[in-house]
């Protein structure tokens, strides 16, 4: 196990930076400043739309091992 | 087995963690148009023992099952092999075998943890509270990292927020 570790802390780590655009972060700010996006705001509707999403994918992937 | 239960109960271990990652940008979604497909839900952790101790145990007690690389999945888990991840820097997953695919990760490209914590921003799922990072850490950590796939994301996640950058005075 810690062998493993090791061998996981030791690989190297690939990066390609790339730079963002100052008009794409104030977007982002903005995006984070919108109503929908207020502390509390309720996600509810994030989580069903991503669990149905895996679900289609699991449904196919497992269509396509039949 | 579903997301929020295991939110939960990381809230009620008080795990410290954060969402970060694709699964972290969709929570600032306006709409299921900004919502990215992603296979993994990544909850950064900080790095210390007890807590990523506390963060699997929450995860085998929601009936997940953990593993780290090969790992055979049977292994105990306590706080010497928590340490050692730790020190590592180590990914775990939790996995239901199913839809869910939890990475429990200890690094975030460009960022540590508490600067993430601190400004984190708190959504709701069926009523649990759920930890969000700042979306502009997201996308900054995507871009620290550059891999193909964070690139695809970024012009993608610029795509759709460009009616705000056209709108820009």
């Amino acid at each position: 196990m810690l062998a493993l570790l090791d061998a996981y802390a030791r690989a190297p780590r690939v990066s390609n930076p790339v730079e963002l655009s100052s008009a794409y972060l104030r977007a982002v700010e903005r995006w984070e400043a919108l109503p929908e996006n207020a502390v509390g705001s309720d996600k509810s509707w994030v989580v069903r739309s991503q669990r149905a999403w895996k679900e289609h994918f699991a449904k196919a992937r497992a269509g396509n091992r039949g | 087995m579903t997301v929020e239960s295991l939110f939960a109960a990381l809230n009620e271990a008080q795990v410290r963690y954060v969402v970060i990652g694709v699964a972290g940008a969709n929570y600032w979604a306006r709409s299921g148009q900004t919502v990215f497909a992603t296979q993994d839900l990544d909850v950064f952790l900080p790095p210390d023992a007890a807590n990523t101790l506390a963060a699997w145990r929450a995860a085998e007690a929601c009936g997940l099952d953990l593993s780290c690389g090969d790992e055979p999945r049977d292994r105990r888990r306590d706080l010497f092999l928590a340490e050692r991840i730790v020190e590592r820097r180590a990914l775990v997953r939790a996995a239901d075998g199913e839809c869910l695919d939890v990475d429990f990760t200890l690094v975030m490209a460009g960022f540590e943890f508490e600067p993430v914590f601190l400004s984190r921003r708190s959504f709701h799922v069926q009523g649990t509270a759920i930890p969000v990072a700042r979306l502009r850490h997201i996308v900054a950590s995507k871009a620290a990292t550059g891999r193909e796939k964070d690139k695809l994301f970024l012009a993608s996640h610029a795509e759709a927020l460009r009616s705000l950058i056209d709108e820009e005075p």
